[in-house]
């Protein structure tokens, strides 16, 4: 019998044994499970912190040259006119462009970095078409400040002689536009 | 661990070892060992060795032999059987009233193995009763048998009485019948004779014979047995069944008082090598060889070890399993570890790549830096350019001009800017002299502006009373036709 229960015994502490290791073999498997993942997504955001950086590189030229852009469209008289300034020199350009018509404006407004003048432009006799769309044209080609149109109307009169039209819009800028030449 | 699960997993075991394994038989008959071995080759036992040694012999047999597993065939000295009547009780029950009853009946008997097996049921004294053969050997005799294998590393997977191993070889040439038979086998510790009827034996007794074979003084022994069957079992034996030597050396002048035949040959048993003893020497140890999966409800190994045995083998085969995953599980983890390993050192290797590009990445911050003090700017002329191209939608009303328009008086055409889009009002009137020209210029003024790119149609309404219709429309910049700004 003692040499059974010392057979048994062996297996038992073999069995239990095996069974240690198995267990330390599973926790292992677990934990290096768990690492892998986590060393798989740490190289899988370096992976993607290097395209990122390539992206900046690129970023780099784009960001220069839409700087390079956007200084360009700034006139050079910036350097010497404040934008109300700026904006009443355009009020007098617009009366010399629409002798014909009458031009109202209201009182500068602002809003936040940018301020507006809104101005109407009103005519009662269109004296020709082409003309008039190459003026609302030029209009829309202004820069600093810009003329946001918000409105055309082209009226026939009663008596059907005469074609009155209205424009009514805004000369836009920044305040602060100098600050952008530097 | 439940008695079915028990069963199940020693008969899957038994099976395995039954049909794959080769069999070594021990046959102990008095002072001399007789050991086979056999294997199975489809239906037929294929006969190897045969060896018959002594007791010290054996031991060296023991020593040297590399099987662990043995079956033992036995002529115990000292065996307990009966014919018991018991009450008919569940067959979970029967076992405990039958170990009940033999020790009642066998006070001597304190610690045994037995088996038994039910004859039939009839009446006994108006009662229903069971008849029960029982047999019993003390486990001391088992133990010191077991023990011995043991002593050597050896295991013994069954242990059978020798007449209970050759009543199934007796079964096998003669088939299962009620006819009472008598059979005779010899062995070195003399004659064993037993009863056999149904396929079972019913009594047994061992008989020292001076001589080998069948003498006068052996018929006188076996016309005893048969008038005792008679007088105490109530059972006449039609035929006396001489069984391996007892039939080869016949040399008696008196007759029995049954017709006496020799068992018949066995058909499915071949031979392999020359061999110096007749088979007729070995024929219990291959009898429990040929019937092994008839023979386990008559083995007599004692209970602890059938238990130690079964509790060894499951554990071996769950250690082995246990064994199994923890190699795959260490593989894994191996390669696992690899595969981490490598994927630590491609990151590193890209960290180190990153910071080599640090100083794209401090341009790149000092540039995002300077574009931040530029935003204000950018949207402000963003926002200034999103608005639509005011004079491309009044040089695409400008088809109002068409001569074919002369029917039409526009009045007022209103444009307001909306989103990316300018939508476009127009009023006025179709002054014709009857409604259906009227229909023609208006319809004109429609189709000509819905063939206009970029124009779309919102709406548009005509009062026939008064001609005057207004219309709404949209007007999209087309790619490619966008004016310079």
């Amino acid at each position: 019998m003692d040499n059974r229960h010392y057979n048994l015994k062996n297996l038992l502490t073999g069995y239990i044994a095996a069974s240690i290791l198995l267990i330390i073999v599973v926790s292992g498997i677990i934990v290096a499970k768990k690492y892998g993942d986590s060393v798989f997504a740490t190289r899988k955001s370096l992976q993607t912190a290097k395209q990122n950086v390539f992206g900046m590189k690129e970023a780099i030229g784009d960001i220069d040259k839409t700087i390079a852009e956007a200084k360009m469209i700034m006139p050079d008289i910036f350097d010497k006119k404040t934008a109300e300034e700026l904006i009443y020199i355009r009020i007098d350009e617009l009366k010399s462009r629409f002798r014909d018509a009458e031009v109202s404006i209201t009182n500068i407004e602002y809003k936040g970095n940018e301020i507006g003048m809104p101005v109407g432009i009103k005519a009662n006799k269109m004296k020709d078409y082409t003309a008039f769309v190459n003026n609302i044209g030029w209009l829309q080609s202004l820069k600093f400040p810009f003329f946001s149109i918000s409105s055309i109307a082209v009226f026939q009169s009663q008596d059907k002689t005469a074609v009155s039209y209205e424009i009514k819009g805004a000369l836009r800028t920044l305040k602060d536009s100098k600050s952008y030449k530097d | 661990m439940t008695g079915v699960c028990r069963d199940i997993i020693a008969s899957i075991v038994e099976g395995r070892r039954l049909y794959l394994a080769r069999q070594i038989a021990v046959s102990f008959e008095n002072e001399t060992v007789k050991i086979v071995y056999a294997s199975f080759k489809g239906r037929n036992l294929l006969i190897g060795k045969t060896l018959t040694l002594t007791n010290d012999e054996f031991e060296d047999f023991l020593k040297k032999e590399k099987s662990r597993d043995f079956i033992v065939v036995c002529d115990f000295k000292i065996f307990y059987q009966d014919i018991m009547l018991l009450p008919p009780v569940n067959e979970k029950y029967f076992k405990n009233i039958v170990e009940a009853e033999a020790k009642k009946r066998f006070s001597e008997l304190k610690d045994f193995t037995f088996f038994h097996s039910i004859l039939g049921e009839r009446m006994h004294e108006g009662r229903r009763v069971k008849e029960t053969f029982f047999f019993a050997v003390a486990n001391d005799d088992l133990n010191r048998l077991v023990e011995r294998f043991g002593r050597h590393g050896k295991r013994i997977r069954h242990i059978f009485p020798a007449p209970f191993a050759l009543s199934k070889s007796v079964n096998s040439s003669y088939g299962i019948t009620s006819e009472p038979l008598l059979c005779v086998a010899e062995s070195d510790a003399g004659k064993t004779m037993f009863l056999m009827k149904d396929g079972m034996p019913h009594f047994i007794r061992t008989m020292q014979s001076p001589e080998k074979g069948i003498h006068d003084v052996d018929v006188q022994g076996i016309n005893m047995t048969i008038n005792y069957c008679r007088q105490t079992l109530r059972l006449s034996p039609s035929q006396v069944i001489l069984i391996g030597t007892p039939c080869t050396i016949y040399d008696a002048v008196m007759e029995p008082a049954a017709p006496a035949i020799c068992m018949r040959s066995m058909s499915d048993i071949t031979t392999s090598g020359k061999r110096e003893e007749p088979l007729d020497e070995f024929l219990a140890p291959i009898s429990a060889i040929r019937h092994l999966k008839e023979l386990p409800a008559f083995n007599l190994l004692p209970k602890d070890y059938r238990d130690f045995y079964l509790h060894k083998t499951v554990i071996s085969y769950l250690l082995f399993t246990l064994l199994i995953i923890l190699t795959a599980g260490a593989f894994y983890l191996k390669a696992k570890s690899s595969e981490i390993f490598a994927s630590k050192k491609k990151a590193e290797a890209v960290r180190s790549e990153i910071k080599g590009m640090e100083p794209i990445i401090t341009a790149y911050e000092n540039k995002k830096k300077e574009m931040e003090r530029f935003m204000p700017l950018i949207n402000f002329i963003n926002a200034v350019n999103a608005s639509p191209d005011m004079q491309k939608a009044l040089i695409a009303v400008s088809s109002l001009n068409y001569p074919g328009m002369r029917s039409i008086n526009i009045r007022s055409i209103n444009i307001i800017p909306e989103g990316n889009a300018s939508r476009i009002g127009i009023k006025g009137s179709a002054p014709a002299k009857d409604l259906l020209e009227m229909q023609q210029a208006y319809q004109n003024l429609v189709v000509s502006f819905k063939n206009t790119k970029g124009i779309q149609m919102l709406s548009d309404r005509i009062d026939i009373n008064s001609k005057e219709f207004q219309m709404e429309l949209k007007y999209t910049e087309q790619s490619g036709t966008g004016a310079q700004r």
